[in-house]
């Protein structure tokens, strides 16, 4: 039995005129069902590709993708959108809100999109925003906003949760805030979650760390005890 | 500017390329759109200007109904400077009808030209060559022309008129075409009226000088000092044409008296002439007719003697033939005579030559007899001589036979004595060598040879003994021989002898038979003679008979031919009698006749001194270009198309400028940040902006170059050749404005420069870390409907999206739908100015002046005379019915306003007037009667003049002035119309004196008919047909038409521009919300939906506000290109709406399409990437 998440062999170029830049060289990881995931490296490392081949944005050029048991890399654009839209909940750096929308409304923008979903107004109390709910982003602070994000992002009850450097733009302790949120969800509804981000500080918290470095995979390395996030500092 | 920053400005450029190119577009369509239409106008003029200018079209154009002498051309010289005149040409024309009788008839105006030196309205060569010869000829050229106005045919023309031959103007009747010309005089294709045929000229046709042979010129034309250099589209040219044409019309006036007193005088010589003639033609009428009557008789004294004469032949002729009767007959009797005696002669030979040969046979029988017996003797003697010959022969031969034997003999005896003496000779000679050889040789030797010799010398010796015995036969038989010859030599002498007796025997027989014979001969020979003698009396009688025939022959003849002499003599006199009563009948005539001409001459005298007596003086006309046909027509045209042109595209540019103002005010705020990071490293404000002041600029001035060079030649072009259908005018300029081009220029920069430093000035006010910032978008915000939340509650997510989005986005919104609500507004202008121009036609020619036809009657015709012409009209084939009325032109006054276009229309009675007008409001369409107790005016000249019914106007007819209330205002379109009833005329004006009469006809099919038989009538002037007047108002409107398309199809162009630009920035601005939208798992369509919501609530409010501002706008421009002598259809009809509004939706539609591939195209991961 493979993993519920399996890339095996994963190559991604990039043509700059005659220059061929390869984003993703032959990458390979597992991550089980229900895991926290940390994708760390450098700048530059290949993070962020995997994440756009992983959450269906980004096609490969060679390698497959298993989530749960299905081959992403063989998707043609409509499987792509509908596996997005089914499949994957993102969380950005920027959080990309609608800014025409409220809180709860950003929400439902997603909830609309798919069936099988969690009501709005239960998931932004969940985030702790029960009382902001009709605030628009603009009159939300970048950590409310992120949990908008968040909510937006679970509320379609995805199988994977993929976040791209979801406390880059937060002072610290708001973003402990943000990864504990993560990991809570993470722990008490059995999401898959991988994060990806430069900051080795918060490595111990993942279940699994995959360290990346020039488009490779440098190492894998499995935390039987998951450092819980409020011990982490940085 | 730093080097950086300028490769900054040009990847600037390059990078939003579809940005700069939609500035520029929008810009050149503006500036394109604006000049070229503005310009089209003055590109017309100049044309035309030009053409005036390079053809030399004339100033004035004199003509007098008497023609023009070299006396009034030496006049006009001598006058010259007084004047003004610049140059002047005398030349000729006339109307004819080309090809008289056939299908291609036509009425056409004949033109002279003066060759290659010809100084004023030179004619355009178009193809072939001008004429050389006097009966060649150049052609007019449009889609009227007959058929064989073309190079290579022949075109007859004949007068048209009976009283007025073709030879009195012109040379030839035929004339071949050379070539096609155009000419300044006809600047579009109607060629005016004239007064042959069915009354319109349809070509022109210049023939040289040499084919006209009048004595005096028919026109004069001149141009003015200074003229050619003044605009002729400004006041100042017809200013000073007016100004300078009195003293023409002054100078005309006084060649007007002149010339009537030379005709008079003229007249007056001529009259005394024709009286002297009469006079010096009664008088010879005189001495001719004596002359006459004295040849008369003395024919008849002729005829008198040759009567005489032939009687007295008569008997000389009966005389002779009595004598030569008489003669002939003695001459047959002694023909008879000598007949008679040859025949006696004939028998006395006839028994002669019976007896002869009654003896002729026995006696050449006995000659014969005799004969036989001679013959026979003859023949024994013969026999016997060839006996003794035979011996005698034999006997020679024995004697010859002999002699040769002793020949032989002899020849052997000598042969055989030589060879012994050979043999001695040669035994000798061995005897001898022997001898000598003796002591040489063996004795035993000489022994045996010596004895061989003996033995040869004995055998020599034997053998002469035998040669002598031979000798001496031989001698023997010689002698022998010779006896035997003496006795044959004997035998042979009698033989002789014997034979010459007989001989002589025989001769002496044969001489007596021969005379015999002859004697025969003679008596043969005498027969022959006396017959031969006979036959020569037979022949001289025949002669003697033939030479009497022919006498009586020559007699006959005589007799015959003197017979015939009398009688013809008789003929003759019979003749002459005949020729004397002819005579006398034709001098009968003559008198007769002669007499009656006299008597014509005289009373043509009587008639041309009433003539003289009545003469009027010629009339004098000056003419200016403004009477040319066609030509005040193109001036009006142009100015038409300038007022249609005016208003819109100022409008057209101001919506270019809003959308490129937004444009550039976007583009500045994308670029805060950038803005912020120069100000934060220490670039001025002014190092700055001068990126995108530079940026617009160039924009602007690119658009405006590519925009200005396009417009200021595709608009003329696509105009002038709109309106080619309709002028004539060559050689289109459309030269680049560099004023208009200046103007544009300077305020589309103006405009531009001005909004990016706005929009500029406002970023740079804030400081360099806020610019730095990423500037929040717009924030979210309840809209004023979401306080009404029971409705907000129902309203679909996506909408209510869409509705916050839009508010949000405030100004975008409104430029979008300023943009579309504009395009909507120019398209509907469009339709709806069309529908205003070319609706009007129907209306008035169908539905108001539903008359067909208008005859204009001469002035100064009695009651009774016009009755007489309305009874003529009546028999016309083809007219259904009449009315008089009278059509005058007057000055309409109220208030303060006046128009002096009106025309007063006064029908015969109102109660037939439904029948060719038709009065009615034009709202409701309710018929409006005309009554006694005032006026009815037309809708526009109401609106010009500002009058309501009730107000009371002032109406100048013939510097009377006459106040009357108007009842109503009626709907009409083409003139302006005051409708008066006859009583109320005849109340206010006195007498109505009608001058023209309205018909109506069955058909379009008859008006030729109708036009050709009014042309023939006297007393009428002319006539014109509605449907006429209603093609001609089509081709104007058609030209307008085509304004109208080039406006919808530039309005359309600028729609989809605009909206383009528009959804592009949309786009742009939300390329972060989009790629959220995307990555969140929103369809392809989804995405776009979430625009097009948004645009096409923009584009309906658009288009609902453009079709409503439209109105005003259509409106607007309607009134503004009207002229006062028309009247447009105010309303729109729904047609228009619908299709400016479908046309502006389906261009939003093509742009969402497009924008739909933009959309699917956008990448997430970038989008996402870059934050500002």
């Amino acid at each position: 039995m493979a993993a519920y998440i399996s890339l095996q062999n994963v190559y991604k170029r990039y043509h700059m005129g005659e220059v061929i830049i390869t984003a993703s060289d032959g990458v390979s990881f597992d991550i089980e069902k229900g895991e926290f995931a940390i994708v760390v490296g450098s700048s530059g490392a290949g993070k962020t590709t995997i994440l756009n081949i992983l959450g269906g944005m980004d096609t490969c050029d060679e390698g497959t993708i298993l989530v749960d048991g299905v081959n992403v890399a063989a998707f043609n654009k409509k499987q792509l959108t509908n596996y997005r839209r089914n499949d994957i909940g993102f969380i950005f750096q920027f959080y990309n809100l609608i800014p025409n929308l409220n809180a709860k409304e950003n929400v439902e923008i997603a909830t609309e999109l798919c069936k099988n979903t969690v009501d709005a107004e239960e998931m932004l109390r969940k985030v702790g925003l029960g009382d902001r709910m009709y605030n628009f982003p603009s009159q939300l602070s970048g950590g409310e906003q992120q949990r908008v994000s968040i909510a937006r992002a679970l509320a379609k009850n995805p199988k994977l949760l993929l976040c791209d450097e979801p406390t880059g733009a937060l002072d610290s302790n708001t973003g402990k805030a943000i990864l504990k949120l993560l990991q809570d969800t993470c722990r008490e509804t059995g999401m898959t979650v991988i994060v990806i981000t430069h900051n080795l500080a918060i490595v111990p918290m993942a279940d699994r760390v995959i360290h990346m470095k020039n488009s490779k995979v440098e190492k894998i390395e499995r935390n039987a005890h998951p450092m819980p996030v409020e011990q982490i500092e940085w | 500017m730093k080097k950086t920053m300028l490769k900054d400005f040009f990847r600037e450029i390059w990078k939003t390329k579809s940005r700069f190119l939609s500035i520029l577009a929008i810009v050149a369509l503006g500036a394109g759109f604006f000049a070229g239409i503005n310009v089209t106008t003055t590109d017309m003029k100049m044309t035309a200007t030009n053409y005036y200018r390079n053809y030399r079209l004339m100033d004035y154009h004199l003509q007098c109904t008497y023609g023009i002498t070299d006396d009034d051309i030496n006049a006009l010289e001598q006058q010259k400077d007084t004047l003004q005149i610049d140059t002047m040409m005398a030349g000729y024309s006339k109307d004819v009808i080309a090809n008289p009788g056939t299908e291609q008839e036509a009425a056409v105006k004949v033109l002279s030209y003066g060759g290659d030196g010809q100084t004023l309205n030179q004619y355009k060569l178009l193809d072939g060559r001008m004429p050389e010869k006097a009966n060649e000829c150049v052609v007019d050229t449009s889609s009227k022309v007959p058929k064989n106005f073309a190079i290579g045919e022949t075109i007859t023309i004949g007068s048209g008129a009976a009283d007025d031959p073709l030879e009195d103007t012109l040379a030839y009747d035929t004339y071949t075409v050379v070539g096609i010309v155009q000419t300044p005089l006809y600047v579009n294709y109607s060629r005016g009226h004239t007064t042959i045929g069915n009354g319109t000229l349809l070509a022109f046709l210049v023939v040289p000088e040499d084919a006209f042979v009048l004595d005096v010129y028919t026109d004069v034309y001149l141009t003015t000092v200074g003229a050619s250099a003044l605009d002729p589209f400004t006041d100042a040219y017809p200013d000073l044409i007016d100004e300078r044409k009195s003293s023409l019309e002054a100078f005309a006036k006084n060649r007007g008296t002149a010339r009537y007193d030379d005709i008079v005088a003229e007249a007056q010589q001529k009259l005394e002439d024709g009286k002297q003639e009469l006079i010096d033609g009664k008088k010879k009428q005189q001495t001719e007719l004596q002359k006459a009557q004295k040849k008369l008789e003395d024919a008849k004294a002729q005829l008198k003697n040759g009567q005489a004469e032939l009687q007295a032949q008569k008997a000389n002729f009966e005389e002779q033939k009595a004598s030569g009767l008489q003669q002939l007959q003695a001459a047959e009797a002694k023909l008879n005579d000598n007949a008679s005696q040859l025949q006696e002669k004939e028998q006395t030979l006839n028994s002669a030559r019976a007896q002869y040969e009654k003896e002729y046979p026995s006696a050449i029988q006995t000659i014969q007899e005799n004969e036989a017996q001679l013959a026979s003797q003859k023949q024994a003697a013969e026999q016997e001589f060839i006996a003794a010959e035979q011996q005698l022969a034999a006997a020679k031969k024995q004697l010859d036979d002999a002699k040769s034997q002793i020949d032989q003999g002899q020849a052997e005896l000598d042969s055989s004595k030589a060879q012994l003496d050979d043999a001695k000779a040669a035994l000798s000679q061995k005897q001898q060598e022997l001898e000598a050889a003796k002591g040489q040789l063996p004795a035993e030797q000489y022994a045996a040879a010596l004895e061989q010799l003996r033995a040869q010398q004995q055998q020599l010796d034997s053998s002469d003994e035998a040669l002598r015995s031979q000798q001496e036969m031989l001698k023997q038989k010689r002698s022998e021989y010779e006896t035997g010859l003496a006795a044959y030599q004997a035998n042979q002498q009698k033989y002789t002898e014997q034979r010459s007796a007989a001989e002589a025997q025989f001769q002496k027989a044969q001489q007596q038979l021969d005379s015999g014979r002859a004697e025969l001969a003679q008596s043969k020979a005498q027969l022959d003679s006396a017959e031969d003698a006979i036959a020569q009396g037979k022949a001289a009688l025949e002669n003697g008979r033939a030479q009497l025939q022919s006498q009586w022959d020559n007699y006959d003849r005589q007799i015959a031919s003197g017979q015939q002499q009398l009688d013809a003599a008789e003929q003759k006199l019979s003749d002459a009698a005949k020729e004397i009563e002819k005579g006398q009948a034709s001098y009968d005539k003559n008198k007769i006749e002669s007499d009656k001409k006299l008597a014509d001459a005289e009373k043509k005298i009587d008639k041309n001194e009433q003539k003289l007596k009545e003469l009027e003086a010629p009339e004098w006309y000056v003419w200016t270009r403004d009477d040319n046909v066609g030509y005040p027509d193109f001036s009006n045209d142009a100015d038409r198309l300038r007022n249609v042109s005016t208003v819109l595209p100022v409008f057209f540019i101001l919506i270019a400028v809003l959308v490129c103002l937004t444009t550039m005010t976007r583009m500045v705020e994308e670029r805060r940040t950038q803005i912020g990071t120069l100000k934060a490293l220490g670039y001025g404000k002014g190092a700055i902006m001068m990126k995108y002041v530079l940026y617009a600029l160039l924009a602007t001035i690119l658009g405006c170059a590519i925009g200005l060079s396009v417009g200021f030649v595709l608009f003329p072009s696509v105009l002038f050749l709109a309106y080619s259908s309709v002028y004539n005018i060559p050689d289109a300029v459309m030269p680049f404005h560099w004023g208009m081009a200046a103007l544009c220029t300077a305020v589309g920069i103006v405009c531009m420069v001005s909004a990016t430093l706005f929009a500029c000035y406002k970023e740079l006010l804030s400081s360099p870390a806020a610019l730095m910032r990423p500037k929040a978008p717009p924030a979210g915000k309840k809209i004023l409907l979401e306080r009404w939340t029971s409705l907000w509650k129902k309203i679909p997510f996506a909408m209510k999206l869409t509705l916050r989005n839009l508010l949000r986005y405030k100004k975008r919104a409104a430029m979008t739908i300023i943009g579309i609500g504009g395009c909507t507004a120019l398209m509907l202008t469009g339709f709806g100015m069309q529908y205003a121009i070319s609706s009007i036609v129907d209306r008035q020619y169908d539905t108001i002046m539903v008359y067909d036809g208008v005859v204009s009657m001469k002035d100064g015709l009695t009651k009774a005379e016009k009755q007489s012409v309305a009874d003529d009209i009546r028999e016309i084939d083809g007219v259904t019915d009449q009315s008089f009325a009278k059509m005058v032109n007057i000055t309409v006054q109220h208030d303060t306003a006046s128009l002096d276009n009106p025309i007063l229309m006064v029908p015969d009675s109102t109660e037939h007037l439904e029948q060719y007008i038709h009065l009615h409001t034009r709202a409701e369409k309710t018929p409006i009667p005309l009554t006694d107790d005032g006026v009815v005016v037309s809708e526009k000249l109401a609106r010009v003049c500002n009058i309501q019914i009730g107000d009371t106007i002032d109406i100048k007819l013939d510097q009377k002035t006459v106040s009357v209330p108007v009842t109503a205002i009626s709907e009409n379109y083409v003139g302006n119309y005051v409708f008066l009833s006859p009583t109320l005329f005849q109340k206010t004006f006195g007498t109505l004196d009608y001058n023209c009469i309205l018909i109506n006809t069955a058909g379009k099919e008859y008006q030729d008919s109708i036009s050709t038989k009014l042309t023939e009538n006297e007393r009428i002037l002319g006539s014109s047909f509605n449907s006429d007047g209603a093609s001609n108002f089509r081709d104007i409107i058609q030209n307008l038409n085509s304004v109208v398309i080039v406006i919808i199809i530039s309005a359309g162009a600028l729609a989809f521009i605009v909206l383009y630009n528009l959804v592009n920035i949309n786009v742009a601005e939300r390329t972060r919300e989009l790629a959220t939208l995307k990555i969140l798992g929103f369809r392809d369509h989804e995405t776009s939906a979430y625009i097009y919501r948004e645009n096409i609530i923009c584009t309906v409010i658009g288009i609902l506000l453009g079709l409503f501002g439209g109105i005003f706008l259509e409106r607007f421009v309607v009134q503004t290109a009207e002229v006062d002598s028309a009247m447009f259809a105010p309303e729109i009809p729904l047609y228009c709406f619908l299709f400016a509004g479908i046309l502006t939706f389906l261009f939003t539609l093509v742009v969402n399409v497009a924008l739909h591939f933009k959309l699917k195209k956008l990448d997430m991961v970038e989008s996402l990437k870059s934050v500002e």
